[in-house]
């Protein structure tokens, strides 16, 4: 396969990148891990209890930190790297500015506003 | 609510209040698939930032589409009706799984659906001059980007399995090729004309701004979580038809 194009918008950071940190940030308990997700063979009852059992089991080993929500602060766990073909600019937002981010210092400019914490879209 | 700034003949007015309320009904249809997609979430068992997000989304969707009701009673300068929910279809995926429907729900609607919205909405606010509706616009854009967030944060935690990312990528160009008609039957639809300072392109620009984001966003998106896009690239570029049915890659009449 020929390797991923790299995607030039700040809706991609925003998007993908950013969602892909969170994503990175969480333990792991889900039942599509394994088999337990695609194959039927232990759906029903005891899937689910085999599958929650893993998932304990995956939750207990697990040390990750409570990673605030939305706040990029997995960002170093991402396995998408930020694209070095952004141009960078501040937006228009209240909040906006182009030094590292205030809430998870983050290299790339970001708007700390409202409810969330992303890198300038607007 | 701000009142609307000057510059609009009467027909352009009337445009963007039309538009406005069909985007509140849009969003309401949003929220409704936010029910589906968080149920999905916590059926897999997703991380519970995950599911919190998409919980949330539900709401959100729902103040979105009070936001444009907003513009639209502005704009109309009458009271409208609000519009009311209503039962959604929901993608069958009926030969598959039921866990794996629920992954295809989940990337569907937020690391399709939305993000493809998040680049509607920049179309919009790229072209909007009015106070009212760039703000409005924001407002929504930044949720948005939050609801397409769902979907790239679910497939990259570590609970989903190297074949659930396999099936993904095998049932990439069915989706887009639903995902895209879904869109072209809005644009076919839109009312007449544009009043893109208004927040309201053309038909012709939302359809571009669609298969850009295409090809800018959601496919490196799965590409950059190691989920096969090639054959989606195919079908995106015209080169290959959709699998499930046989056509290929259309633009809006």
């Amino acid at each position: 396969m020929a390797p991923p194009r790299s995607p030039r918008s700040r809706l991609f950071h925003a998007i993908v990148v950013a969602g892909a940190a969170v994503g990175s940030a969480c333990g792991g308990a889900t039942t599509t891990g394994g088999s337990d997700g695609l194959d039927a063979s232990r759906g029903g009852a005891s899937g689910d209890a085999a599958s929650r059992a893993d998932a304990d089991a995956e939750a207990n080993d697990d040390a990750a930190p409570d990673v605030a929500l939305d706040r990029g602060a997995a960002a170093e766990a991402a396995p998408v790297a930020p694209d070095a073909g952004w141009d960078g600019n501040p937006c228009e937002l209240p909040g906006s500015n182009a030094a590292p981010c205030n809430v998870d210092g983050s290299p790339i400019p970001h708007c700390c506003v409202g409810n969330g914490c992303f890198p300038c879209f607007v | 609510m701000t009142p609307p700034e000057p510059e609009l003949s009467d027909a352009e007015r009337l445009l963007v209040a039309a538009t406005c309320e069909r985007r509140a009904e849009l969003e309401l249809r949003g929220a409704a698939a936010f029910t589906v997609v968080t149920q999905a979430l916590v059926d897999l068992r997703a991380d519970a930032r995950i599911v919190d997000l998409s919980a949330r989304a539900i709401a959100e969707e729902i103040r979105h589409s009070n936001i444009y009701f907003e513009l639209a009673s502005t704009f109309a300068r009458r009271a409208l009706r609000r519009p009311a929910f209503a039962p959604i279809d929901v993608p069958a995926h009926d030969d598959v799984d039921p866990t794996l429907r629920r992954v295809l729900h989940v990337v569907g609607m937020c690391s399709i659906n939305e993000t493809m919205a998040c680049a509607f909405l920049e179309l919009c606010l790229a072209g909007a001059k009015a106070t009212p509706v760039r703000a409005a616009l924001r407002e929504v854009l930044s949720d948005e980007i939050r609801h397409a967030r769902v979907g790239w944060a679910y497939l990259a935690s570590p609970g989903v399995a190297q074949d659930a990312r396999h099936e993904v990528g095998r049932r990439l160009v069915p989706m887009l090729c639903a995902q895209l008609e879904g869109w072209w039957r809005q644009v076919e639809t839109l009312p007449a004309g544009a009043v893109p300072a208004y927040g309201c392109p053309a038909g012709a620009a939302i359809a571009e701004a669609t298969l850009r984001s295409l090809d800018e966003l959601v496919l490196p998106g799965f590409e950059a979580l190691g989920i096969d896009a090639a054959e989606a690239r195919r079908y995106s570029a015209g080169h290959a038809p959709c699998p499930a049915c046989g056509k290929r890659l259309r633009r809006p009449a």
